[in-house]
């Protein structure tokens, strides 16, 4: 489907946003929290895959994993171009942690049957490996990975010792690598977002 | 360098968060490890990428797609592609001539590009073969109906939204002018880091409004729930929903609700609301 794009092909680039589009803006509304701004975003995210198709390279990843990290690099370019976004982040990290002392959540409620439905394998997996991270190393890949928040900022916003925060990203990054990696392995039989 | 501090510096790199002393270290360190860094990095990559897939799917607006397609399908009949800018998710892709349509003007600016597209057309400024003009130019007014039903659209939502803020700000108002009524800042968790909220309490009759702001619009079978929360209890104190402005309120008049109440939040639930919370917080605030 790449290669078709990189031929200019409309028709190829419509396929791949309609399968992918969901979690592209998803991934944007999660990360922004506007669909205003996450729509802004997404139109720069297709644009990019559009005209710079030729430049994605298969030995460096899947197309899906080349187009979540343009959309999570520009939602990232997006708040840190916005001044409050660094205060709004510690305040709402420092409020969640003490909220969380308080109020027993279970978080990990199961998937609805329409949900199941919908989402691919390749997404369940990703859940089911993020929620069996430890629930503190969990927090801080999704502070740094959907906030946006530089580890040394999560350490701010988190009053946690940089070194615990480093050394806690680490582990949970190599956790989910284990775990996802017979995924990675599988690559042609993923089934991801349809477009391998 | 030792393996540990290249995951960090290669965690990092791929985060976007080096700069400076450590990028240097970091770039250099890959030159030294050559193949052996770039396939550690290619996994990392490959984690982060997949990580972009567990934020819940949402489907975008259709006036994006039209926006889209119009403008591509005027770059296909264009120069041919050639690789410009980093691969593989890293910083600047290169599309930075990319000019984001902001929601204020970006309909009426879409439906006059498809209205000069037209134009160009009919009166034959076009120098390009004619079926793929034709093509263009139906794709544009396309997209400029689309996006001239979309601002009609906005325009009603932004006169509801209005009269929302209007409604809240009297009934804020009303409880703010009672004696010893207090208001209670609620800030988004990271799950909504841009969401707030401010409830307003009356002690002395009970009653409460809660005005939330920046909040996504729900499936249909899930509601946003406040919860009082004493100590380890937390007590369901009604559920709303937003509008598409993301702005939503919620009156109660229950006034041993708050008694003893030391923190309020709002979580995510299956619609109509639970009786103890089962979702994630998306906003807290203490009493």
């Amino acid at each position: 489907m790449i290669e078709r794009i990189v031929d200019r092909d409309a028709e190829a680039f419509a396929g791949l946003y309609d399968r992918t589009a969901p979690y592209v803006f998803g991934l944007l509304l999660r990360m922004l929290g506007q669909r205003e701004a996450a729509e802004e975003v997404a139109q720069e995210v297709y644009m990019t895959v559009w005209r710079n198709a030729a430049a994605y390279d298969a030995t460096r990843g899947t197309p899906a994993t080349w187009i979540g990290l343009i959309s999570r690099s520009r939602a990232v370019d997006r708040l840190r171009s916005e001044r409050s976004y660094a205060g709004a982040v510690v305040r709402a990290a420092k409020a969640a942690t003490s909220a969380a002392k308080e109020l027993h959540v279970m978080p990990d409620a199961p998937l609805s049957p329409a949900e199941a439905l919908e989402i691919s394998e390749r997404r369940r997996r990703v859940r089911a490996a993020l929620k069996e991270l430890p629930s503190e190393q969990r927090r801080l890949v999704e502070l740094a990975f959907f906030g946006g928040l530089s580890h040394s900022e999560i350490a701010r916003a988190t009053e946690t010792p940089l070194g615990t925060v480093k050394s806690r990203i680490r582990a949970g990054i190599g956790k989910l690598e284990k775990i996802l990696t017979p995924t990675h392995d599988q690559r042609a039989g993923t089934a991801g977002t349809g477009l391998e | 360098m030792d393996g540990e501090r290249f995951r960090d510096l290669a965690i990092e790199h791929l985060l976007q968060g080096l700069q400076g002393d450590a990028l240097r270290e970091f770039r250099a360190e890959m030159e030294r490890r050559g193949a052996e860094g770039e396939r550690e990095l290619a996994r990392l990559r490959e984690v982060m990428g997949s990580l972009a897939l567990a934020a819940p799917p949402v489907d975008p607006p259709e006036a994006l797609r039209a926006r889209l397609v119009a403008q591509i399908e005027a770059e296909a009949s264009e120069k041919p592609l050639t690789a410009e800018g980093p691969p593989s998710g890293g910083a600047g892709a290169g599309d930075r001539d990319v000019t984001p349509i902001r929601p204020e003007w970006g309909r009426w600016g879409v439906a006059a590009a498809g209205l000069a597209a037209a134009l160009a057309f009919v009166f034959g400024l076009g120098n390009v073969e004619l079926r793929n003009q034709a093509a263009v130019m139906q794709a544009s007014l396309d997209s400029a109906w689309t996006a001239l039903a979309l601002a009609e659209g906005e325009a009603a939502a932004a006169a509801d939204s209005l009269r929302r803020s209007l409604e809240g700000a009297e009934a804020a108002l009303g409880i703010a002018g009672s004696r010893g009524a207090s208001s209670v800042m609620l800030s988004g968790t990271e799950v909504q880091p841009f969401a707030w909220a401010r409830a307003f309490i009356d002690p002395v009759t009970g009653r409460t409004l809660l005005l939330i702001h920046d909040l996504p619009v729900l499936p249909p079978d899930t509601v946003y729930q406040l919860w009082a929360i004493r100590g380890d209890t937390p007590t369901p104190a009604g559920t709303l929903t937003v509008g598409p402005a993301g702005s939503g309120r919620l009156e109660s008049e229950d006034a041993d609700l708050w008694l003893g109440a030391n923190v309020l939040a709002v979580t995510v639930e299956p619609a109509p609301g639970r009786s103890a919370p089962t979702g994630p917080i998306v906003l807290a605030g203490s009493l």
